[in-house]
């Protein structure tokens, strides 16, 4: 860089200054005059000139909302998982009739059973399964298709007794036709 | 470099770039081609490029100097594309040119006025004159910064900077 060059990079530097106090020359202050005036046609062609162009902006609470979609997914999945077991080993203790058995449960008991258990030191609550098997279903279940082999066979009859009258309203009919009334 | 950074992080670096530095962006653009809707156009361009860079991107310097560069880049691929059609157009766009921003009355006055005074200002200088002058109003760049951004030499940068004040002087005076 030479003389020349480094006076015209002071001047210009002095002159484009955002603020200066130091003293200058005529041409430098003519050069700051110049400057200023440029600055002042631009702040206020700036004016209401911000850019309208769009930048994408990053959605914060979208990365948090994925999060929390994946962990109710996952929560949900392992709480159905711990359900489908749970049900699954309750529901060999109801297909077993020995549950309803209270009075010999047997060592290897169920979860169920277990979990039915009264509590140590409470009164002792009877081991009722509602859905366990019970012989007086068989019973029941006896009673009511003879019940329903009666009002059949009480159905047949009846039909029979209606075809008699069907009968005897054909004969009379036959008769009235006749004139023999 | 930053390769490794996340996206998210890319992605707040640049809408903070625009937040701080996008009007200055503009208004470079806006004092290079003096029409609204290319400078707008122009700086949507700018700050898609640096995002296409931004794994090249390093720090070096101000976020403002890299910007304006690209800016100016653009502005100058733009000038050697479009170089047979623009005397041609320059009337033309700039009677079909449609109001935009609508300010108030009486700032719109003096806005508008400002605005054709700068354009009749910068028609009259050279592309080079206000490229440095412009440069030099809108970003903290020094003269050697501006010279490496211009691709010349420092002592061309700054007699373009001389006169190209001279000249505003003159014609401010007019």
């Amino acid at each position: 860089m030479n003389d020349s060059t480094r006076q015209l990079l002071a001047k210009l530097e002095q002159a484009t200054a955002a603020t200066t106090t130091e003293p200058m020359d005529d041409e430098t202050a003519m050069l700051r005059e110049s400057w200023l005036a440029f600055g002042q046609l631009v702040g206020t062609a700036d004016t209401e000139s911000e850019p309208r162009v769009k930048v994408p902006r990053k959605s914060r609470s979208a990365g948090w909302t994925v999060k929390f979609i994946v962990a109710l997914a996952a929560s949900l999945l392992v709480a159905f998982a711990a359900w489908t077991i749970l049900n699954r080993s309750s529901g060999y203790v109801e297909l077993s009739p020995e549950i309803a058995e209270t009075s010999e449960l047997p060592a290897t008991a169920s979860i169920t059973a277990e979990v039915t258990e009264a509590p140590k030191g409470s009164a002792p609550v009877d081991v009722v399964d509602k859905f366990a098997w019970e012989d007086s279903f068989d019973e029941q279940l006896a009673s009511t298709s003879q019940a329903i082999r009666s009002v059949q066979a009480d159905w047949s009859g009846g039909d029979r007794r209606y075809s008699l009258l069907l009968d005897q309203f054909e004969q009379f009919s036959s008769e009235l036709g006749e004139g023999s009334l | 470099m930053t390769t490794a950074e996340p996206i998210g992080i890319e992605t707040d670096r640049l809408t903070s770039w625009f937040d701080q530095h996008g009007a200055a962006v503009r208004g470079y653009l806006r004092g290079l081609v003096r029409r609204d809707d290319v400078a707008d156009d122009l700086t949507q361009d700018v700050f898609r490029r640096a995002w296409q860079a931004r794994s090249n991107y390093e720090e070096q310097g101000t976020p403002r100097a890299y910007l304006l560069r690209i800016a100016d880049r653009l502005v100058i691929d733009r000038a050697r594309k479009l170089r047979p059609e623009v005397s041609l157009d320059d009337v033309g766009w700039s009677a079909a040119e449609p109001p935009d921003h609508a300010p108030a009355p009486a700032a719109g006055l003096m806005q508008s006025e400002a605005r054709h005074q700068l354009d009749a200002a910068m028609e009259r200088l050279t592309t080079a004159q206000r490229r440095v002058l412009l440069l030099r109003y809108y970003s903290d760049m020094s003269f050697a910064e501006i010279a490496e951004t211009m691709e010349c030499p420092l002592s061309t940068a700054l007699s373009h900077c001389r006169r190209g004040l001279l000249a505003l002087r003159q014609i401010i005076a007019e």
